[in-house]
């Protein structure tokens, strides 16, 4: 593997990782796609050897052709990244359907646990009542 | 033995139907059970005074030490007569007490014989892990008890603080067990008894706290005790069958059999120092009740302290005192719960402050509930005096350091015990109301009364009447002293320890007798927050606690979570991979010019899409990229691949901008997530890490590589050219299945979601 | 009986084919996804039993060798895994035929339900780490469309989470694959195991770093977790129960499979361990934090996957065997604890805590199914979880865990707190109306029926079947209990088997 292969792959990566990490679903499916393609690359690349075609006509030279069974990995992966990507799109689809965008909304709940400290507060005092409602007994004695 | 406590749970699941058509008189047939036991108990206590009978095993999980397996000695079978013949009287009681077409009356029938079954269960458990199950199923029991009247908060959180802190203390208890088996190859209570006493240090020792720790907490001792006051939220019948009389003494018990063998190293002082403290403090609380059954609750945890105290004493005469005071507690508070219990049932209070004078209307629960507390006090002639008395006594012949301490303890708790007992009764019985005053409603009929008075005057009788508690208690005294006579005195000595226990009675009397004195005492603070403060702020703080964590890491924000993975994931691969030598000069630039330049289109083109800001243009240059790789796939060796890629790469942009074509022309500014420098950088950590992993695995080449012997296969065998197709379509065939059947999925799933809106609309 | 092990995979796979040429017919997908996946589990019994003394069936298929084409391999742990996982997926395939809205709302339920359980199959038995790879696609794409095809506009959202992160990971998977493929030359396990053995120990840890960061984030361990509490709650009930009960199982068996076949020499307990720790802690915590029964229980199953990968870490072989049977334990009790969260959210349109109230009074004996797995789920004897608990602990205990032990014992009394939190919220206790602070979303979602109107005769009669399909299941964990004895002893056998990855490869080689 030579060093442009391993930086384009590195680059593919880190592109397709960022695009990832955006609220559009569709530049989150293109950074997928980026990411297989890196992935791809990397099977043939890391592959016993690069060569001829592995086509063989009359007897086989070990030297001569690339690796065949990393081939073999890609096509069978590049056919379902695809799979991946156009049920991806579907879900974008159906998301602008029903929002009419293709953002990626934070989830409602975590949001609501994560900033709705004074709700939970007064959560909690209810809960210190009914607890005191067993203490006030208890404590009576001193008044 | 495996029958009787079977049976137990057979009865409960039949008392369900049974209980739903006869309503309360369920309770009358449910007594038959406890009175099974009652029966047996007494058969063993008269035959087994001089042998322990035999034990039975069930295998359960062999490889884990886990066994079923039941032994009664003898104080088991005390224990086991308790919960039979309590139980007897508790469910005639039960019959009066609950309305008999009430809700609650089935699940409280089942459950008070799944109790009775578990609890039995516990004291006859020989294996470890039978009395942990066994432990755990009176919790649970105790739990859905407690919890009776469910539409109550109060119930609710009482119910859940019971089954959490006797949970704590289970668990702590199962390490325990563990450690101690594990360390020691001993996972038998008889075990333990046979291999003798021991002193242990180490791991087993950190096992014996565990195990202290279960019972303390199982027996509501410091710093465990605020879950048994809580749990009076329960109906009357249940606080006195399992917060009294039996379940409360399951820690007691298994003091009282582990304390002689394993009392030396930390168990003791754990014990002794927990149980003294509690019988004190709990003492106190006691006094500053107004509520009758809250007070019996405070109570009930100092006399289990004091039962825990003795039996955890060095001196096996303590110990004897500790089992006389053991019977005579449960007797009396059994009933006294009862009583109280008949008085909230008449006059629809249990404070004592509103209650007029009921010795004038209510004499024969006035009887039975002035000697219940006589009992309980130890007033001379009765059992628990004698067992004091002994206890006392033995304590004397202890030398110091331990002697001031432990007097001064016993002498002070039984004041308190005094003092409480002349209050309640004095208030309830003999003075007029100080608030408003409570009326009474129906006068309880005398089959209401006499399960208590019955259980009550039981303490005064054994006293006088020596016979009957020698022989429950004899075999299990024999066990423990290797003597079964040990004479229980009517009549005390006369000596030191007679004049200081008359003293400290004279001084509790007086104490509860005059009010101001009382008041003086309770208003004294205590020197530091008790249990239900400590619960509670536990719990609030576990809570807070929990709510910012789940703040922090479950941002519910997709971007961070990538982002997240991304950091983690790479950075652990860094952390390995940076223990590696790496000589990136091993490496070529590329393998041609062609390939470079292609490497160069594709990195261009790469780089352009993550930040284009056009949805076409964006779905354009990954197709770009993708013809690009193809071409570089050519260089590589692999046309089939390029052919493929090509055709594939097409129908996804295709895909991609039917997608797109309904949607903004610009990809959205609105609401960025995080820091963009922070999404940059973890991409671009991760770019790193990747390259590093690719250029640094150059050195580390595999010498052989099965695609050798596929294309010799191939061509020899399969007889194909094309030796990927071969691959594909035989060799590893499994996976071109696997693929056909995520493409169908995907684009079958694909159709039904961009499907599913318009039929929904179509029907609408 | 060798002969007979492709079949395991060809009985769901064809199911599969014929439930799409049924397409449009629910009756007769329905048959075929019945029979099909009864089929399978009969055939995995009886496989089971033809291994249940240690031996290990191989099947090349195409008749290849190892390494040249790919060898399906069915040893103890594959029989005890798939067995439970099959029966837990014709539970809850029952219950979601009962249930309305389920199977009878899009034809491609039924086909990708078969595909899932033919990746569940595939990647139990397979014996190849490419080949392991395409089953878990398989799992991942049916679970896309099962987690989303009746999902609404939060539905989406939360399908959304799922997906993306399931996508990254699969592209990083396959360069981990190209990596292990460079440095060994195969990518069958048997041969992988030997290829890796001759790396420098430094290698071998880079390499099982970036499996193990793979499968983590599919088992949902801390701190990848977080994409698993979002997205499951969101789905129908039969289908969470299945995610939860099987989908990161797959992922924690992958971690048992490779570090044992593949990484005997690499010594990760510690660091697995500490993992372990944070996992059940975190875990817990956050469910906790949540008012919503099904989120509860999405949290707990992080927080159990903490336990198993806890028993990974100790690294003896009853560690390993207490975590297999802990995995053994938890595909059917959390796939039963969402049925009866999938029960309640029939009836009341909701599984938040806050509008619930009073089952206990008007469903006992669903409460009491309840009450079995959550009290099972938290460890009590004479349950399951008490086995897989203790079991886990004895091996921590004498592997010398303490620290991790202790926070083991420590998380299964949280685990009893929130599950008593359920149990005090939805069945004692009365629903909370109206919170001002609600979004709007939240009070659009208030259930149609209130407590007082009266119950409509067919909801109350597919709420009755709805809880008898779930009785299976608890059934199931009933069973499991019972059995501890001779199980535990088979996930001990199981685990001495793959400790010593030289039978394995010798079985697959020779």
């Amino acid at each position: 593997m030579s060093l442009s292969l391993a930086f384009l792959v590195a680059l593919m990566v880190s592109a397709g990782l960022y695009l990832a990490m955006q609220r559009s679903l569709t530049r989150i499916v293109l950074g997928f796609g980026l990411l297989t393609h890196a992935a791809n690359l990397t099977l043939i690349a890391r592959g016993a050897s690069l060569g001829r075609a592995p086509i063989i006509n009359g007897t086989w030279v070990a030297v001569a052709i690339s690796d065949p069974l990393p081939q073999a990995f890609v096509l069978t992966a590049i056919v379902i990244s695809f799979g991946l990507t156009v049920f991806a799109l579907g879900l974008a689809y159906r998301a602008l359907i029903l929002k009419g965008n293709d953002e990626v909304e934070d989830d409602l709940e975590d949001r609501r646990i994560a900033r709705l400290r004074g709700e939970r507060d007064r959560d909690l005092d209810q809960l210190g009542d009914e607890l005191d409602l067993l203490e006030e007994d208890d404590e009576r004695g001193e008044t | 033995m495996t029958y009787l406590v079977v049976a137990h749970f057979a009865a409960a699941l039949v008392a369900i139907p049974v209980a739903r058509r006869l309503g309360g008189k369920a309770f009358l047939l449910a007594a038959a059970v406890p009175a099974a036991t009652a029966l047996w108990s007494l058969t063993v206590l008269s035959r087994s005074a001089s042998t322990t009978s035999p034990g039975e095993v069930h295998a359960w999980i062999k490889g884990l030490d886990v066994d079923l397996s039941f032994q009664a000695g003898g104080l088991s079978a005390l224990m086991a007569f308790l919960i039979g013949g309590i139980g007897v009287l508790v469910f005639l009681y039960s019959y009066r007490y609950f309305d008999p077409a009430g809700p609650e009356v089935v699940r409280v029938c089942s459950l008070l014989l799944a109790f009775a079954g578990s609890m039995l269960g516990l004291v006859l458990a020989d294996g470890f892990f039978t009395l942990f199950l066994f432990w755990e199923a009176t919790s649970v029991t105790s739990f859905f008890l407690i919890g009776t009247e469910f539409k109550h908060a109060a119930a609710r959180a009482a119910a859940t603080q019971a089954l959490l802190i006797t949970g704590l203390g289970g668990i702590a208890m199962l390490v325990g067990f563990t450690i101690f088996g594990a360390s020691t190859g001993i996972w038998h209570l008889s075990g333990v008894e046979n291999a003798g006493s021991q002193t242990l240090t180490g791991l087993p020792a950190v096992a014996l706290v565990l195990i202290a720790t279960g019972c303390l907490a199982k027996s509501a001792q410091l710093p465990f005790g605020s879950w048994l006051p809580a749990a009076m939220a329960a109906p009357t019948p249940v606080s006195a069958f399992l917060h009294s009389a039996t379940m409360v003494k399951a820690g007691v018990y298994l003091i009282a059999r582990l304390s002689p063998v394993l009392g030396g190293g930390p168990w003791r002082a754990l014990v002794i120092g927990s149980a003294g403290l509690t019988m004190v403090l709990a003492g106190w609380r006691a006094l500053r009740q107004d509520d009758l059954k809250l007070l019996l609750a405070h109570s009930t945890v100092a006399q289990l302290g004091l039962l825990c105290f003795l039996f955890a004493m060095p001196d096996r005469r303590a110990w004897v005192a500790g089992v006389v005071l053991l019977l005579a507690h449960a007797l009396s508070k059994a009933g006294l719960f009862m009583g109280v219990g008949i008085i909230d049932h008449s006059l629809h209070t249990r404070d004592i402050s509103r209650l007029d004078r009921l010795a004038s209307e209510m004499r024969g629960v006035a009887a039975v509930m002035s000697a219940g507390f006589a009992c309980m006090a130890g007033v001379p002639l009765t059992l628990a005096f004698a067992g004091k008395e002994r206890g006392l006594e033995n304590l004397m012949e202890i030398s110091p350091p331990w002697f001031y301490a432990a007097i001064g303890l016993m002498v002070v708790a039984s004041a308190l015990t005094a003092a409480y007992s002349t209050y309640a009764l004095r208030g309830a019985f003999f003075t007029s109301a100080k608030g408003d005053v409570a009326v009474l409603g129906r006068r309880p009929s005398l089959g209401f009364v006499i399960p208590a008075g019955v259980l009550t005057f039981a303490g005064i009788a054994m006293a006088l009447f020596a016979k009957a508690p020698e022989m429950l208690l004899g075999s299990a005294v024999k066990g423990a002293t290797g003597k079964a006579n040990f004479g229980i005195p009517v009549l005390p000595h006369v000596g030191s320890a007679l004049v200081i226990s008359l003293l400290a009675l004279a001084c509790g009397v007086g104490f509860g007798y005059f009010d101001r004195l009382r008041h003086f005492a309770s208003k004294a603070a205590l020197p530091f927050p008790l249990g239900q403060r400590v619960y509670e702020a536990i719990n609030v703080g576990l809570i807070r606690f929990a709510d910012r964590l789940a703040g922090v890491v479950q941002s519910g924000s997709l971007p961070i979570y990538v982002a997240t993975i991304t950091i983690v994931g790479m950075g652990l691969i860094a952390w390995y991979l940076a223990a590696i030598d790496i000589d990136l000069g091993a490496l070529p630039l590329a393998g041609s010019v062609v390939e470079l330049l292609l490497v160069a289109a594709c990195g261009v083109l790469a780089a352009a899409m993550a930040v284009q800001r056009s949805r076409v243009t964006a779905v354009l240059l990954l197709g770009g990229v993708g013809y690009g790789l193809a071409a570089v796939f050519v260089v590589l060796g692999a046309p089939d691949l390029a052919l493929t890629q090509v055709v594939i790469e097409t129908l996804a942009v295709v895909v991609f901008l039917l997608v797109v074509k309904d949607q903004p022309a610009k990809f959205g500014r609105t609401r960025p997530v995080g820091s963009e420098v922070l999404k940059i950088a973890a991409a671009a950590f991760a770019g790193v890490v990747v390259f590093v992993l690719l250029a640094g695995s150059e050195g580390y080449r595999a010498d052989h590589f099965v695609s050798a012997e596929i294309v010799e296969f191939s061509v020899a065998d399969a007889g194909a050219q094309n030796v990927v197709n071969a691959i594909l379509v035989d060799f590893r065939a499994l996976d071109t299945m696997g693929e056909i059947l995520v493409l169908t999925i995907a684009v079958i799933g694909a159709a039904t979601l961009a499907g599913i809106e318009t039929r929904r609309r179509g029907r609408a | 009986m060798r002969s007979a092990l492709p079949y395991l995979l060809w009985i769901p796979f064809t199911g599969t084919a014929a439930a799409l040429l049924a397409f449009g017919r629910f009756w007769l997908q329905r048959v075929i996804a019945v029979v099909a996946l009864s089929a399978c589990l009969v055939l995995s019994v009886l496989l089971l039993l033809e291994v249940r003394s240690g031996g290990i069936l191989v099947s090349r298929v195409g008749g290849w060798p190892a390494g040249v084409g790919i060898t399906l391999v069915f040893d103890l742990l594959s029989a005890l895994v798939l067995t439970v996982a099959l029966a837990v997926l014709l539970c809850v395939l029952i219950f979601a035929i009962v249930e309305p809205g389920t199977d009878d709302e899009a034809s491609a339920f039924h086909p990708s339900y078969l595909a899932m359980a033919t990746g569940v199959v595939l990647a139990t038995i397979t014996g190849d780490l490419f080949n392991f790879f395409v089953a878990f696609e398989i799992i991942l794409l049916a679970s896309f469309f099962l987690l989303t095809f009746t999902a609404g506009a939060d539905g989406i959202r939360a399908g959304i989470t799922y997906v993306v992160i399931n996508v990254v990971i699969s592209a990083l998977f396959l360069i981990a694959i190209a990596l292990a493929y460079y440095m060994t030359g195969t990518v069958s396990f048997a041969q992988l195991a030997g290829g890796i053995s001759a790396l420098p120990p430094n290698v071998q840890e880079v390499l099982w770093a970036f499996l193990f960061f793979i499968l983590g984030v599919k088992a949902a361990i801390f701190p990848l977790f977080m994409w698993l509490p979002d997205s499951y709650p969101v789905a129908r009930s039969p289908v969470t129960a299945v995610f939860a009960g099987l989908l990161t199982k797959v992922g924690v068996y992958g971690i048992i499979r490779m570090k044992s076949v593949m990484f005997p020499a690499v010594s990760a307990g510690k660091v697995m361990v500490v993992i372990a720790a944070l996992t059940m802690v975190v875990g817990v915590l956050g469910a906790i934090a949540q008012s919503d029964m099904k989120r509860i229980l999405s949290f707990h199953v992080v927080s159990q996957v903490g336990y198993m990968i806890f028993g990974v870490g100790i690294a003896t072989a009853a560690g390993l065997a207490g975590a297999i049977f802990f995995m053994l334990h938890q595909i059917p009790v959390k796939a039963s604890l969402f049925l009866v969260g999938g029960v309640i959210e029939e009836e009341h349109r909701t599984t938040s805590l806050k509008k619930l109230g009073g089952i206990a009074h008007r469903r006992p004996w669903l409460s009491a199914l309840f009450i079995l797995a959550a009290l099972s789920l938290a460890g009590f004897p004479p349950f399951s979880g008490f086995a897989a608990k203790l079991a886990l602990i004895r091996a921590g205990i004498d592997g010398r865990e303490f620290a991790a032990t202790a926070v083991a014992a420590i998380v299964s009394i949280l685990t009893l707190y929130s599950m008593m939190k359920i149990w005090g919220g939805a069945f004692w206790g009365s629903p909370e109306h109206e919170n001002l602070d609600e979004t709007p979303a939240e009070k659009a979602e208030l259930p149609e029926h209130d407590e007082s109107e009266p119950i409509d005769a067919a909801l109350n009669r597919s709420v009755k079947h709805l809880a008898i399909a779930a009785a299976g299941l608890v059934g199931i964990t009933l069973a499991i209990a019972l059995v501890a004895g001779p199980l535990y002893e088979l996930s001990l056998r199981a685990a001495e088997q793959i400790m010593d990855p030289k039978i394995y490869a010798a079985a697959v080689l020779k």
